[in-house]
């Protein structure tokens, strides 16, 4: 891994929920323009890690952060979170559309950073949605209610609002983990498609998934990151003994 | 075995018939009291009721007969005056006195074209009341008839006189339009002052206050006081804001101003609690969904977390109107009991409910008009509660929940 390709750098850190730690020296590098996998059992800080980049432990009361995390050269703590959050997008594990129009939904983010010109508006929600490849199935009804799209069209409509803020990295956690094998299967060629233009981190539990759309991975283990490497290393050629026991399916 | 199973069919009877029992007694007992306002009171509800005022109003008025003669309507119980065209009858004012009262009036009777004794335009309609009659017959001999005399006698007496030079109508009172406005200034204005007030407190208490001692200790303050009973609020009013209400207005008295302070007073706790509990089941991934795409906690709370709580802040309000609508208590001590008929928010008046409470202590307690008042009282609640479920709807389907 090259430095200069960073857009995330993790340097030592470490999580507190109270007194209980969920982070223990975390580092890691997450490259510019690929798609970084977290995974490991349930509860082992895999999301919370990935909910530090764009700071939204911040709203769970009681957390606290150490250590330095570095986007694009600059330390997120001395960062505006605003700006911060709009940089680094975030797509949730349930689908939550806000319970208005498909347009309103994706206008959200831009209408609140300050775009008022409708034309711009348009333009900038057409544009996601084709990126979302969500636009051929809703351009009749972008009116209508977010709500009434199906829980796989939902979650590629939060592609969308995330994309239309022009985000640089967009934070997935476990974005298919609520979707039937079909939605999930279009979200992955989404992502494969996405790729292109932005740095995706995705938290998953399936490990299938990891490989069909990753290039790194990297295993988490009771708070601790085990072993991170290209997803083909290390799935094929683990080099803990903890790795590869988790993905052979022994445990967890 | 088998004798278990009686007993438990027996028991299981027993405890069914209880609750159909208990249900039965309630809404008999609700029905049979709506049953018996609307049969009391139905009667006495008119429009006119709506829109006349309390106080009686007393015209002088002077005419003289036209060449013309009318033709009788043939009114049952009526009697006709031909050559004024009215047409009267024999009735009972609101205090029980015999009055001589206007069922119909011609439209070209000279009636309809009056000048009062203070040069003023006016005209009879159907419902007023005759007093007194003083007029010249067309030998010049003075005719004279009073309501006491009957409606027949009237009539004979108006058919006599050439000249009508003394006449005593009265609109007669007992309207409710002043309390029906003040009701309305009551409403809007309580709303006006607590509507902001709560909401705002309870989106900071919700969504800003952390979590402590001194928000558990301010959530059990307001808990409790949406306990207590509205007359000590009532009391305090008097004390606090009659006086507040009179720096502006230089009078220290009764007004609906202090009125609608205190009854802000009364509603804040319900607001508060009812927005609170609205606000904080808005879903977390709302605020999440947001918050990630670099919205801000103010932007976030109006564009997504309030309009997701209209739907209890509306049911807030409806109960708020109710509150308003039904306090009397309380508005005793700030805005009298003294019926108005010109509403000033800045002088004493009487709410609905007020109204009913001051015309049934009344040396004659009118419960005709009593009853006619909780219809419109149950009406208009009936309304506000429709029409804030239809707005509530609307919202919903607006954004795709229902």
């Amino acid at each position: 891994m090259e430095n200069n390709q960073s857009i995330f750098e993790v340097k030592n850190v470490d999580l507190f929920y109270g007194e209980h730690q969920a982070l223990k020296s975390i580092n890691l590098n997450i490259e510019k323009n690929k798609v970084t996998a977290f995974i490991g059992p349930s509860g082992c800080g895999k999301s919370t890690l990935l909910r530090c980049f764009n700071k939204m432990n911040d709203l769970t009361s009681g957390c606290k952060v150490t250590g330095e995390i570095i986007f694009d050269g600059t330390d997120i703590n001395l960062m505006n979170t605003i700006e911060l959050r709009t940089k680094v997008g975030m797509v949730f594990q349930n689908p939550n559309p806000f319970p208005m129009s498909i347009f309103d939904n994706v206008a959200y983010g831009p209408r609140c950073s300050g775009i008022k010109n409708k034309e711009k508006l348009k333009e900038i929600v057409i544009d996601s949605l084709k990126k979302a490849s969500l636009y051929e199935e809703v351009k009749d009804r972008l009116k209508s209610s977010a709500l009434s799209l199906s829980g796989g069209q939902q979650q590629r409509l939060c592609i969308a609002r995330a994309i239309a803020m022009k985000p640089e990295v967009i934070l997935m956690d476990e974005p298919t983990s609520a979707l039937d094998p079909i939605a999930t299967l279009k979200i992955e060629e989404l992502i494969l498609e996405l790729k292109k233009n932005y740095t995706i981190v995705i938290v998953t539990h399936n490990m299938q998934q990891a490989t069909r759309i990753s290039d790194y991975t990297a295993f988490f283990l009771l708070g601790e990151m085990v072993e991170m490497d290209k997803t083909s290393e290390l799935f094929s050629n683990p080099k803990n003994k903890k790795t590869e026991d988790y993905i052979t399916g022994r445990f967890g | 075995m088998t004798n278990n199973n009686k007993k438990q069919k027996i028991m299981d009877f027993c405890r069914v018939f209880s609750t159909i029992c208990s249900s039965v007694l309630v809404i008999f007992t609700l029905f049979s009291i709506i049953f018996y306002v609307f049969f009391k009171g139905s009667s006495s509800l008119s429009f006119d009721l709506l829109s006349s005022d309390f106080e009686s109003q007393l015209n002088v008025v002077s005419t003289s007969q036209k060449t013309e003669q009318f033709s009788d309507p043939n009114i049952s119980d009526t009697y006709f005056s031909f050559s004024y065209g009215i047409s009267l009858e024999d009735g009972k004012s609101l205090d029980g006195e015999n009055v001589v009262k206007v069922v119909y009036v011609a439209s070209t009777s000279p009636f309809k074209n009056l000048t009062t004794s203070n040069s003023k335009s006016y005209q009879i309609i159907v419902g007023e009341t005759l007093d007194v009659l003083m007029g010249i017959d067309e030998n010049g001999n003075d005719v004279y008839a009073s309501a006491k005399d009957g409606a027949k006698k009237f009539a004979l007496a108006l058919d006599k006189s050439k000249e009508v030079t003394y006449l005593q109508c009265i609109k007669t009172g007992g309207g409710i339009r002043g309390s029906l406005i003040s009701t309305l200034y009551l409403i809007g204005l309580t709303l006006l002052f607590s509507l902001p007030l709560g909401i705002g407190a309870s989106i900071y208490l919700v969504l800003y206050a952390k979590d402590g001692k001194i928000k558990t200790i301010i959530q059990s303050l307001i808990d409790a006081t949406s306990g207590v009973p509205s007359i000590i609020f009532g009391f305090v009013g008097m004390i606090v804001f009659i006086p507040f209400v009179s720096v502006f207005t230089g009078v220290n008295n009764y007004s609906i101003l202090a009125g609608s302070l205190t009854m802000t007073i009364i509603l804040l706790p319900i607001i508060v609690k009812t927005t609170s509990e609205s606000l904080s089941t808005v879903p977390s991934n709302y605020m999440n969904g947001s918050l990630a795409l670099g919205a801000s906690k103010t932007q976030t709370i109006f564009k997504v977390i309030l309009p997701n709580a209209l739907p209890g802040i509306l049911s807030s309000t409806l109960l708020s109107i109710g509150r308003i609508i039904g306090e009397s208590a309380a508005l005793i001590f700030v805005m009298g009991t003294s019926i108005e008929d010109s509403i000033n928010i800045f002088s004493g008046a009487t709410s609905l409910s007020l109204h009913i409470w001051s015309i049934t202590k009344s040396e004659n307690p009118n419960y005709e008009i009593a009853s006619a008042i909780s219809i419109i009282i149950l009406l208009l609640v009936f309304a506000m509660s429709v029409s804030v479920k239809i707005v509530n709807y609307r919202v919903m389907k607006k954004r795709g929940i229902k």
